[in-house]
């Protein structure tokens, strides 16, 4: 079996230089030999996924004198098998998308080398190949991002995402290297087992190991994954071919997921870590998510809205969730990768018909046209509150008796109740005429998703973290004092309902009218058009670098 | 202190201002290939003269090294032309020679790793030179967009500035990386700030002669020939190999 793991390695390896030989005569051979070649590799990760999924052991393989260079995981099959998934039809999309396009073998080449850095990525073993591989993936997507090399702006932004991603590199070197300092060897399980037997150990300046080496990896992991301010790249990085970006979106920007799972035994000793994760992952979820709200292009809003997806997934690692993450990682990968490869075809269809149906949801939504009766609000108050509720206590009583006491599980369950809540609520401002069916067909879905997720994310944490301890060992490192935790969960509880009761006064009085509420409003739109001014502040930062380089160049005569 | 030992030190592993006379020979000289020669001496003398004299470095010297290495970073980062481009990155990347373990280094491995840190320079003053032959000049802006009429300078040049702004697999990606591991947080975390400025430096340098608009259209100039091409492309597969090698025995040693 391994050498099946190194197969997967060697397979895009190939299909780069055998594409970019036989492109050189025939520019579309290129795109077979590549297509060929992640369909085995697709095959390959099927395999090993079966493999570790009917019990097979962890393997390894590596060079002789103690390199373990890659090991197969839960973890890195799973991922490994996203990837191939991903890349498979990423690569199908190409072969017609990029048929016209010039330099097609480079392309290609430059496409099977992200692959199978990105397969080195997720089955590393060790500190220094994860370390090459995180770093190879920036430079990878900057020649990608490029590929159209008659576009300035498409080559600027690809050099920006390059330079955040070096950014995110720094911290998981210097992480890199106070483990190798503390505990003498490279190889990941072996690190993992040191810390395991002294996890107080402490490193430079005398702070804790694990709480230094957690927070360098969370750094490492919001840079990849675009968390608030370092979030710039992503929205503008659209001007690269659409696959590229479907990839990026799908299987690049979420490995700040991958890598905080992998780091999961230090960060299970790190007190304060975790809390950090789930504010940085709260903050960039609501402005991620406030930001695609206010975009007219598509694109740019499918970036944004993934900056608030990875947000979430971050914040679920913050509570402890981590197998959860990777879930949400996957599934956000799938929706997100087919959003991108069927925008170009939406926009084309959308010059000619806009193509919504003209039912009652459609003029209450676009046409802004009200029909119907409404619901009567004690009976929608009470729905509101309760079903959801029901559904979500059942949904994971079914799975962990012991749910509740674990905070995570309850800021999860939390945010669920929240969304099924606002759904529910929502249908009282639509006043449908068939109420009764509209309701049914809200709870079912919401029942489907709910039930889907809670069963799902079960099977992903039996099988990430098979070791009941460390799946515990997870959620208590997340865990906060407990009466700060109920004091937060009610005051949040308190804004929720406020926010509602507000949006129910403001429609029944037709909407605010007063002049100061609509100009806070109008200031917090600019604000948010404006993407918070933080693209013009590194703008302004970096210009001061050059000005200030120019400067000295001139003064010291070039010397 | 030994401050006759540092003198003559603080010129050849250049600290400013002392490393202004560096590039003042190096303006002096118009052949990018003996520019080449002149960077392949200076650094070979440095680590030469650094493990001879093996002084004790102070620590304001290591602090000021890297101060040095960050501010010719910072300038590289405007420099329009290729060869002082180099010279630039070459000072940077020289003066953190400070920061070595020089007790823990032998006199041939020094040498070796040295060369090899430079190599991607002296090659980019190479193909500098085979840029003037062709176009008159090496001038980012005069030149540029070479990718859509010379893929094989372009992939070249690439390949020179990723090795130079440190990439894996070549080996200075991994002296970096062990430098780092028995450095000072503060100076760790100074050697990595220069690590992305070289980032920087290197990916504009690629923005504006590698990719953009083809500026030189309409030319009939050629391309490089393939045995020049495939010889340093030759050059480039070693280099690699050589960091992994360099990668292995880290992982061994541990």
């Amino acid at each position: 079996m391994q050498e099946v793991m190194l197969l997967l390695l060697v397979i895009p390896l190939l299909s780069a230089f055998a594409g970019l030989v036989v492109g050189q005569k025939a520019g579309r051979g290129a795109a077979r030999v590549s297509f060929i070649g992640s369909v085995i590799a697709f095959a390959v990760a099927s395999v090993l996924l079966l493999a570790r999924v009917v019990g097979e052991a962890d393997l390894t393989a590596g060079l002789p004198g103690g390199w373990p260079l890659f090991r197969l995981d839960p973890l890195g099959a799973l991922m490994a098998w996203v990837i191939a998934g991903i890349s498979l039809i990423v690569h199908a999309y190409s072969v017609r998308y990029m048929a016209e396009e010039s330099g097609l073998p480079r392309y290609f080449m430059l496409l099977d080398l992200l692959v199978m850095v990105l397969y080195a990525m997720v089955l590393a073993a060790d500190l220094l190949t994860l370390v090459v591989a995180w770093n190879l993936i920036g430079i990878l997507l900057f020649f990608l991002l490029g590929q159209n090399v008659n576009s300035r702006s498409a080559s600027r932004y690809a050099g920006w995402s390059l330079l955040t991603f070096r950014l995110g590199d720094l911290p998981i070197i210097l992480a890199a290297a106070l483990l190798v300092e503390a505990f003498g060897t490279f190889d990941l399980a072996e690190i993992f087992a040191a810390l395991q037997a002294d996890p107080h150990r402490t490193t430079l300046g005398g702070y804790r190991l694990a709480e230094v080496v957690g927070a360098l990896i969370s750094i490492s992991a919001f840079a990849r994954s675009a968390q608030f301010l370092l979030h710039g790249w992503l929205p503008y990085t659209m001007e690269g071919p659409t696959p590229v970006s479907a990839l990026m979106h799908a299987g690049i920007v979420n490995a700040g997921g991958f890598i905080i799972n992998r780091f999961a035994p230090v960060f299970i000793h790190t007190s304060d870590v975790l809390h950090w994760l789930f504010l940085v992952g709260l903050v960039t979820a609501i402005a991620g998510s406030v930001l695609m709200l206010s975009q007219n292009d598509i694109k740019k809003s499918l970036g944004y809205s993934t900056m608030g997806q990875m947000g979430f997934m971050v914040m679920e690692c913050g509570v402890g969730a981590f197998s959860l993450a990777i879930y949400h990682l996957i599934a956000h990968g799938i929706f997100k990768g087919t959003l991108f490869l069927g925008a170009g075809g939406i926009i084309n269809e959308a010059r000619r018909s806009d193509g919504v149906p003209k039912d009652p949801l459609y003029g209450f939504i676009v046409e802004r046209k009200v029909g119907g009766r409404r619901p009567p609000w004690l009976l929608m108050a009470v729905m509101t509150l309760a079903i959801p509720s029901a559904i979500l206590g059942l949904a994971h009583w079914m799975v962990d008796q012991q749910i509740l006491q674990k905070q995570g599980a309850i800021v999860l369950l939390f945010f669920g109740w929240v969304t099924g809540a606002q759904l529910l609520f929502s249908t009282y401002k639509m006043k449908t005429a068939n109420l009764p069916r509209l309701l049914a067909l809200i709870i079912f879905s919401f029942v489907i998703v709910v039930v889907g997720y809670t069963l799902v994310s079960h099977v992903f944490d039996l099988f990430l973290y098979p070791d009941p301890a460390m799946r515990s060992a997870l959620y208590a490192a997340a865990n906060i004092d407990l009466v700060w935790f109920e004091i937060v969960l009610v005051a949040v509880a308190v804004i929720v309902v406020l926010g509602w009761l507000l949006a129910y006064y403001a429609d029944q009085k037709g909407g605010f009218r007063s002049s100061h509420l609509t100009s806070l409003w109008l200031r917090f739109y600019a604000l948010v058009s404006r993407e918070f001014y933080i693209p013009d502040i590194y703008g302004l930062l970096s210009h001061a670098v050059l000005k200030f380089a120019e400067r000295a160049n001139r003064h010291l005569r070039w010397l | 202190m030994d401050w006759l030992k540092l003198l003559p030190l603080a010129v050849l592993l250049p600290l400013f201002p002392a490393s202004m006379l560096f590039n003042w020979v190096e303006r002096r000289l118009d052949a990018p290939w003996a520019k080449a020669a002149l960077m392949l001496v200076w650094a070979q003398a440095g680590i030469g003269a650094l493990l001879w004299l093996a002084p004790e470095v102070p620590g304001f010297v290591s602090i000021w090294a890297v101060g040095t290495a960050l501010f010719y970073a910072v300038r590289a980062l405007v420099l329009n032309e290729a060869t002082a481009w180099a010279a630039f990155m070459f000072v940077s990347l020289l003066s953190l020679s400070w920061l070595l373990p020089v007790g823990q280094l032998g006199l041939g491995q020094a040498h070796l790793y040295m060369l090899l840190a430079i190599l991607p320079l002296l090659l980019l003053n190479l193909l500098s030179g085979m840029m003037i032959a062709r176009f008159g000049s090496a001038y980012l802006g005069l030149v540029g967009g070479l990718v859509h009429r010379y893929p094989r300078l372009s992939t070249l040049i690439a390949l020179s500035v990723l090795a130079a702004m440190a990439t894996p697999p070549f080996p200075l990606f991994f002296y970096l990386i062990e430098l780092i591991s028995v450095l000072s947080l503060g100076l760790s975390i100074g050697v990595l700030a220069v690590w992305y400025l070289w980032g920087w430096a290197g990916v504009r340098f690629l923005q504006r002669l590698v990719l953009g608009p083809d500026v030189c259209r309409g030319s009939k100039i050629s391309d490089l020939s393939r045995g020049v091409t495939w010889a340093m492309v030759a050059i480039y597969v070693f280099l690699g190999l050589f960091g992994l090698w360099e990668a292995f025995e880290m992982v061994e040693v541990g």
